[in-house]
């Protein structure tokens, strides 16, 4: 049985750790995969670059997905994971700190499943991170691995 | 009488004139003479008059001449039977050319005397100079007047030919006036089909506002331009022409490019501002409480407190960046105007505050009906910032009463709907009431009312942006009233 991985794009280290800390207190235990800039999360979904020797087949359950990254931005990932027939069918959650109608706008017309404005409010945060958990890894039925 | 008649049809009975003057030979001749000559004088002023006639087809009361020629003819006539008289006594044709003089002189006397008026008014040559001289004046002054205009100015015939030009055209195109008119108007801009649909509409609906073109100075430099045209009509009323006028907005184009910039700097700043600034206060209140959580046990109550105090700040300053991107989007926002309920999204608005509140006891009264023609996302937010207020400032009251509504008065005839948001909350000091919008101003304490101090700024903006106005009454301890108008008062 391959691991049900949640891959993170997120090149913050505080975000990365709050994240975690997060899914912890939800008792998601889901291996969290973090990409800190886009070339990264990308090279991991296509088993490219560093990530030459993985399988690409084995697609994360889920990719949250941070806008602003280094290098390869957050929509261009998006963009490149929606054309590629492997990974078209991920579910991309985008997890950000922007609520601007343009971000949210390109994001579901590139084919986010959902956009989600990170509060600042540690507490709510974690209620967020519980209900995603909950819909995207217990109540949504996954695409069928192929 | 028929004796007479007929006695006077045979002329021979009386005695040729010439005997009268005993045929002295020297007055006889002088007489003739000067009758003859008179008679002739007399017989060639009509055909003066005719060739008159002729020459000046313009020239109106023609019956006129008509009747002073014929009354010139008859006088004429009289002096040649007094010629032949002298030898003839024709006096009876005589009497009767006479008789047919009199009546000629008489009408042409009366008719004369009729046409004073006429003669009086009709203008004298120098009176005709002098309103010559005064035509070429207004003439002159109009002309110049065109001249001085810094707009290219031009007048277009129907097939869209050039027909006139002021000197602005000129300078504007490169090209003198002797080869702009007469040439195609459409082909001094850079697109012709446009210019020419231009002149065309102006032809189809008397006028065209604002119409962008470009024009291209023969050194091949670019001009952007607006044109605005009507048609101008001849006396009777016909279409003679278009009259245009071009605009030069490069001037203004510049200042559009500015304003973009600066738009969309103001753009990466929000941006930043809500991507950047937050990510950090996320991080300071998620350690925070991570400290609190995991090392509890090694925290007193105060290093608690402090650790809450740090939150509540991170908290607030969240909220004051989330109010700032709002106030920074509602100034950015394109409008979109639409039919608007106003009851109903303040309804909508005001149930989803007291679902927040449901301790309080808020008689909340929404006038039904209430029509705007606005933004509805704009107007909703600026109806949640007001409806906010009113619950905030109520607070303290046992039963706080909230209302929404609309005045309507007319002015002048039009009618003026004036918006309200009135509660019996603690109101404020009018002496404070026009800092009233100022972004970060707050007339209560943080301690008592928490806010930012955007909220009414918000509102200031989203009203501002409908050409309206918002102001306030209140008084200290008993309510406020928060009214604002949208679209330009007259």
């Amino acid at each position: 049985m391959k691991e049900k991985v949640i891959l993170l794009v997120e090149d913050n280290p505080s975000d990365v750790g709050l994240t975690r800390r997060a899914l912890a207190k939800n008792g998601i235990g889901n291996r969290l995969v973090v990409a800190e800039d886009g070339q990264e999360a990308l090279d991991y979904l296509f088993g490219t670059g560093p990530h030459g020797d993985r399988d690409a087949t084995d697609l994360p359950v889920l990719v949250l997905l941070d806008l602003k990254l280094p290098r390869v931005d957050g929509l261009d990932v998006l963009r490149r994971i929606r054309a590629d027939v492997r990974t078209r069918r991920v579910p991309v959650v985008i997890l950000t700190s922007s609520n601007e109608e343009h971000d949210i706008d390109c994001g579901y017309d590139l084919g986010s499943n959902s956009y989600i404005r990170k509060p600042v409010d540690f507490s709510d945060f974690v209620g967020t991170v519980k209900q995603l958990g909950l819909y995207w890894l217990v109540i949504n039925e996954p695409p069928p691995s192929r | 009488m028929g004796d007479w008649f007929t006695t006077s049809l045979n002329a021979l009975q009386w005695m040729p004139h010439g005997y009268c003057l005993q045929w002295q030979s020297g007055l006889v001749a002088t007489l003739v003479v000067a009758d003859g000559v008179t008679a002739a004088s007399y017989f060639s002023i009509p055909f003066t008059l005719w060739f008159f006639a002729r020459k000046r087809p313009d020239v109106s009361h023609r019956w006129l001449l008509v009747l002073f020629g014929l009354f010139v003819m008859a006088c004429g006539t009289t002096h040649v039977f007094d010629v032949i008289n002298v030898w003839r006594a024709s006096y009876v044709a005589d009497a009767g050319a006479r008789v047919l003089t009199a009546l000629l002189s008489l009408t042409t006397a009366i008719v004369l005397w009729r046409s004073m008026p006429m003669a009086l008014k009709a203008p004298s040559a120098r009176q005709l100079e002098a309103s010559n001289q005064k035509l070429r004046e207004s003439y002159q002054y109009a002309r110049s007047l065109i001249e001085a205009s810094l707009d290219p100015l031009v007048t277009i015939g129907a097939d869209g030919r050039i027909l006139d030009v002021n000197e602005a055209t000129e300078q504007a195109t490169g090209c003198g006036r002797e080869r702009l008119i007469g040439s195609d108007f459409s082909d001094y801009f850079t697109e012709p089909q446009r210019a020419r649909a231009g002149y065309q509409e102006a032809y189809a609906n008397g006028r065209v506002i604002d119409f962008p073109l470009a024009i291209r100075h023969a050194s091949g430099a670019v001009t952007p331009v607006l044109y605005n045209a009507s048609v101008y009509r001849d006396e009777a009323g016909r279409v003679a022409g278009v009259f245009a006028a071009a605009r030069d907005i490069s001037g203004l184009q510049r200042a559009e490019e500015r304003l973009e910039l600066a738009n969309r700097e103001l753009e990466a700043f929000s941006y930043s501002v809500a991507h950047d600034l937050r990510a950090p206060l996320r991080g300071i209140d998620g350690w925070s409480l991570a400290l609190m959580e995991d090392y509890r046990e090694q925290l007193d109550a105060t290093a608690q407190g402090y650790i809450d105090l740090v939150r509540a700040e991170t908290q607030r300053m969240g909220g004051l960046i989330d109010d700032l991107l709002l106030l920074s989007r509602v100034t950015r926002q394109e409008l979109r105007y639409e039919s608007l309920d106003l009851s109903e999204l303040a309804r909508t608005v005001a149930d989803r505050l007291l679902q927040a509140q449901p301790s309080r006891q808020i008689e909340c009264t929404i006038q039904v009906g209430v029509l705007a023609e606005g933004d509805a996302r704009l107007l909703e937010i600026a109806l949640t910032n007001l409806l906010e207020n009113a619950f905030k400032f109520t607070r303290p009251r046992p039963v706080a009463r909230i209302a929404f509504g609309c005045e309507e008065t007319r002015q002048a005839g039009a009618l003026r709907r004036v918006y309200f948001v009135r509660d019996n909350g603690v109101g404020f000091d009018m002496a404070h009431a026009d800092k009233l919008g100022d972004p970060f101003h707050r007339l209560h304490k943080a301690s008592e009312f928490p806010g930012t101090g955007i909220g009414l700024a918000t509102v200031q903006r989203i009203v501002r942006r409908h050409r309206g106005r918002l102001w306030a009454e209140a008084v200290p301890d008993r309510g406020a009233t928060l009214y604002f108008t949208l679209g330009a008062e007259a």
